[in-house]
């Protein structure tokens, strides 16, 4: 039995780039045929475990603030904590955030961060009257978080192949002198990068670290270094050999390629937040590769970054002001070197989470619920304002799916990703294949995008 | 066994009637000791091939062991072996008061490395990685919270030739356990403050731990109801159900439920309050309705036979274990045949694990890489298993005798008990782009082989190999791991001989013949003498090869 074909080439699909020949750079001749006015970006930013989004924006006035503090109990913000925003079209109540989100808070006062309020997985809208009906379609595995974080990544109830980043990003290859690069996540492969034409490609947040024993400048490394790559470049009949041999080949490719370009980056002058913030460490890997957009030939990027540890079962009251001090300080972080970078409107950024949590508590903590609250950040986002519909919060109210505080959706994930994808340019027919599900919804309900 | 009986007749008929030269069957078997039936002759790759399986990697003598006893031998010894603990690992060594973090990977690299209940060990590897708890959810640090993350690990070990039930039931109590899954001091609802119980562990504890989010055939695929879809294993009132019983426990020396305590219990299992524990009915599985007024420890008890009991659990068990120690893609056939020794282990006994881990390895499609349903064999080896093999293989040691490297997961992407989730550093159900999807294949350690963190292990094998054996280090510091490629340094003025030597030991005779070729022609290029980088770079070629990080 041969492990190694030599004779069978690469099986793939006639569009596809999966595997193949992978980087084309330094292109610095795209300098001039896609000026940066041309560049757009967008970063999908994912709180792992269910962010606790109903103590992110607490109601401020009295109806509302109260209602929301008798079903939250011990879990409650004081109202004299809550910081202040003036939406500018919200209705009669008020909205504060969280105390830790000082730098939201002027992002909000900006106009450059606006709220969407209790989005989630949907397959349908649905009224709490509706889902009393066992056979009202409802999204598979509620509370789940895998199922729940894939539903929200895939954009699609009927399909688990590719995820809607990665269907974007199939359309926008094409733009892109080096097509591996148009979708990007940092620490971890994200299924909402799948694709069918393109890969999902995950670097480390620190950047790209050389292969010592094996390096391209050093003489002593030269033999062994083409014997390894030498092995990588057999056609291995078993695919597992072959998925290891691609994916170290495209590491190599990165490491030696981009990898250095990005090592000869100056700092940026805005600083990182003073505590330690792994979120905002993500993002400025995601800036610094859009940094080097120009000399990379890249005129549309895709990129996702995860935080975990939103899973606040227990100790809720001091574990997310933590987490949500790192989210405030991550995305001003980012916001800024954007603005630093000149990029600041051709960049938006999103949030998002596999569900919210319980407004019921289980003692100190909550569990998983549905419904939640966003945050949409960037110089092209219509801050400042809150959008959909905010939820009653009254345990056994209108919104409330089984009467324990699990807010239903009144916003699809769709309808949230609707005016992403037209800001990137997507046209309509391009829009129903990458999210396919929006037309189970109004689809201009929502827009938030200038 | 057939073979021997035949020729034991054979001689016997020889005798009686006096055979001459000229017969056509010439006993040419000697007859075996009275009283012993030596095992079946093992293929020295053979034995290598389930010592990558069973093991954390393969020494000559391991090959040896194999050759002596048999497949069948070798496993029963294995699993008939006491289990070499981790949480006993402290008493051998001193550590500083401040110096306590990740302790735990030590005990790991030392028991891994050393235990001669190898087998038990790398199922309790296995298990660690579907029985998940994380590090980072242990509150206590300091050496009480290394320990008791060692001792989580060892109620796994001890478990690993027991019955899955009891382990359920261990690890359920676990205070480890209990602090990561915020079952410890979960409490019986409270309406008017709007307190329900926590549904974590409930949760987690069937989609994770047992039974999965759908019904599965006893061949481990999904269900499907007449419309096609899949069938739930368990709906929201279910995990409430459970969540309920999982009432009313906390710290095994605990004086009062509302108690905290620097000595509390971290190792011993948690105990109930019946005061705090949920009084009403509780809806469990199947219909099943566990009457109220019980006690915690009555409700705890058929709670865990309800999900035990459930038909999913051997097949959802069987799969993730064979796919943890054998191949990524069994066959229906073969996860069919292990689950229905979960079921009954042949004596009527449900969740035999020494059945269950028995019956993985010496499957057909195990010893012959057998496959069908269009599946591919082998797996991806996870990254710490490369290192494991290698270390095993030349016999690292450090001076200070023991294995200083806890931060493991920097370089790989995976430590013992480090998961960042209770999901694992992986999902069973990772399946990459391309081929794999297309052909609904998975890879699941590919998930955590990303162009982010191919780089690390890279270069941190290539180190332990050029830069750390007893060649190139010739004045090591105490703590430096250091593998021995003497042996093989003596090999190298043969080099044929040596590359088939190291064919055996890291590749189970598998290795392609331009995998040999690129690595000849390499270590040639050294000209003459140089035994020691000929042999330590003909070891680097091979580890960081595509071929080394595929198990078949």
């Amino acid at each position: 039995m041969s492990k190694v074909n030599r004779r069978d080439f690469l099986k793939l699909g006639a569009s596809s780039i999966a595997g193949a020949g992978l980087l084309n750079v330094p292109q610095t001749a795209f300098a001039n045929s896609n000026p940066p006015s041309d560049y757009k970006a967008i970063v999908n930013i994912f709180f792992l475990g269910g962010n606790d989004g109903f103590n992110m924006v607490v109601p401020r006035s009295d109806f509302e603030y109260n209602e929301y503090a008798a079903s939250r109990q011990n879990l409650a913000l004081s109202k004299a904590e809550l910081l202040s925003i003036s939406p500018a079209t919200s209705g009669n109540a008020q909205y504060g955030l969280h105390p830790m989100f000082n730098e939201v808070q002027q992002l909000f006062a900006d106009g450059n961060l606006g709220i969407m309020a209790n989005v989630g997985n949907l397959i349908q809208p649905v009224t709490k009257d509706q889902l009393d009906n066992p056979n009202t379609p409802r999204p598979r595995q509620l509370f789940s978080h895998n199922d729940q974080q894939d539903q929200w990544r895939y954009g699609d109830p009927q399909s688990s192949k590719s995820g809607w980043g990665g269907r974007l990003m199939d359309y926008k290859i094409v733009d892109n002198s080096n097509a591996l690069l148009t979708g990007m996540a940092i620490d971890g492969r994200s299924k909402w990068l799948g694709s069918q034409q393109n890969l999902d490609i995950s670097i480390s947040r620190n950047g790209f670290d050389r292969y010592n024993y094996v390096r391209p400048d050093t003489n002593w490394t030269q033999d062994r270094r083409s014997a390894f790559k030498a092995l990588l470049d057999l056609q291995y009949s078993n695919p597992l050999d072959k998925a290891f041999a691609d994916s170290q080949k495209r590491t190599m490719d990165l490491v030696e390629q981009v990898g250095g370009i990005i090592n000869d980056l100056p700092d940026f002058n805005t600083p990182l937040p003073e505590l330690r913030n792994r979120l905002a460490e993500s993002l400025r890997m995601v800036a610094r590769m859009i940094a080097i957009r120009e000399q990379l030939g890249m005129t549309r990027q895709v990129f996702y970054v995860a935080m975990g540890g939103f899973d606040t079962h227990d100790d809720q009251n001091s574990r997310q002001p933590a987490l949500l001090q790192q989210i405030s300080q991550a995305m001003k972080y980012f916001y800024d070197v954007t603005v630093e970078l000149g990029v600041a409107d051709a960049v938006t950024s999103f949030t998002s989470s596999e569900f919210g949590r319980t407004l019921t508590s289980n003692g100190d903590g909550t569990d998983h619920a549905w419904g939640n609250h966003q945050l949409v950040m960037g110089g092209s986002v219509l801050g400042g304002d809150i959008y959909g519909t905010m939820p009653s919060l009254e345990i056994g109210g209108v919104d409330d799916y089984r009467s324990d505080g699990r807010i239903i959706p009144t916003t699809s994930v769709e309808q949230y990703a609707k005016p992403i994808l037209d800001w990137f340019n997507m046209e309509p027919s391009q829009i129903s294949t990458i999210i396919p599900n929006l037309g189970a919804f109004n689809a201009n309900a929502i827009n938030f995008m200038r | 066994m057939k073979k021997l009986k035949l020729s034991l007749f054979l001689l016997l008929q020889c005798t009686l009637i006096a055979c001459g030269g000229g017969s056509d069957t010439p006993p040419n078997e000697p007859p075996p000791p009275t009283g012993v039936t030596s095992p079946p002759p093992v293929a020295k790759a053979d034995a290598v091939r389930l010592l990558q399986q069973a093991t954390f990697g393969t020494r000559l003598e391991d090959i040896a062991q194999v050759e002596s006893r048999g497949i069948e031998g070798w496993i029963d010894w294995q699993l008939n072996l006491p289990a070499t603990t981790h949480l006993s690992y402290y008493s051998t060594v001193s550590m500083a008061d401040d110096d306590t973090w990740s302790q735990h990977v030590n005990a790991w690299w030392m028991r891994s490395l050393t235990a001669q209940d190898q087998l038990r060990q790398r199922v309790a590897f296995a298990l660690s990685q579907i029985l998940v708890v994380g590090q980072s959810g242990v509150s206590s640090s300091g050496h009480k919270g290394v320990q008791s993350l060692s001792n989580y690990y060892d109620v796994l070990l001890n478990n690993s030739n027991g019955n899955y039930r009891d382990l359920i039931h261990a690890v359920t109590l676990n205070p480890v356990m209990g602090e990561y899954l915020s079952m410890l001091r979960n409490e019986k609802p409270n309406l008017e403050k709007n307190i329900r119980p926590d549904e974590n562990y409930a949760r987690e504890l069937m989609q994770l731990f047992t039974i999965g989010l759908v019904e599965l055939e006893l061949n481990g695929q999904p269900k499907e109801d007449a419309q096609g879809n899949n069938i739930p294993t368990y709906n929201q009132e279910v995990i409430e159900g459970f969540a309920h019983v999982f009432t009313g426990w906390t710290w095994g020396n605990a004086e009062r439920f509302k108690w905290w305590s620097e000595d509390r219990d971290l190792n011993g299992p948690m105990k109930a309050f019946d005061d705090y524990h949920a009084e009403g009915d509780k809806q469990v599985l199947n219909g099943v309705v566990i009457p109220g007024g019980q006690t915690p420890e009555q409700d705890l008890s058929q709670a865990l036979d309800n999900i035990f009991n459930h038909p999913n659990v051997g097949p959802f068990i069987a799969k993730q274990l064979i796919q943890k120690l054998v191949t990524s893609n069994p066959s229906l056939g073969y996860v069919e045949r292990i689950a229905t020794v979960f079921n009954d282990n042949g004596n009527g006994i449900r969740g035999d694990l020494r059945a269950v881990v028995k019956a993985i390895l010496m499957d057909r499609e195990a010893r012959d890489g057998e496959t069908s349903n269009d599946k591919i064999f082998g797996k991806i080896k996870e990254p710490v298993l490369r290192l494991t093999a290698l270390w095993r293989a030349f016999d690292a040691k450090a001076a200070n005798g023991i294995y200083d490297f806890r931060w493991v997961a920097n370089d790989f992407s995976q430590g013992p008990l480090q998961s960042p989730s209770v999901f694992n550093f992986f999902s069973p159900f990772y399946s990459p782009q391309g081929e794999f999807q297309d052909s609904d294949w998975v890879a699941p350690e590919m998930q955590i082989h990303s162009e982010g963190t191919m780089a690390k292990m890279t270069n941190h094998l290539h180190w332990r190999i050029l830069s750390m054996n007893n060649y190139a280090r010739v004045e090591p510091d105490p703590e430096d791991i250091l593998i021995n490629i003497t042996r093989e340094h003596d090999m190298a003025n043969d080099l044929e001989a040596m590359l088939d030597h190291l064919d055996l030991l890291l590749m189970a005779g598998q290795m392609s013949a331009e995998l040999r070729q690129e690595t000849l022609d390499f270590i040639n290029k050294y000209g003459e003498e140089n035994f020691d980088v000929k042999a330590s770079d003909a070891i680097g070629m091979i580890i960081t090869s595509p071929e080394f990080a595929v198990q078949q």
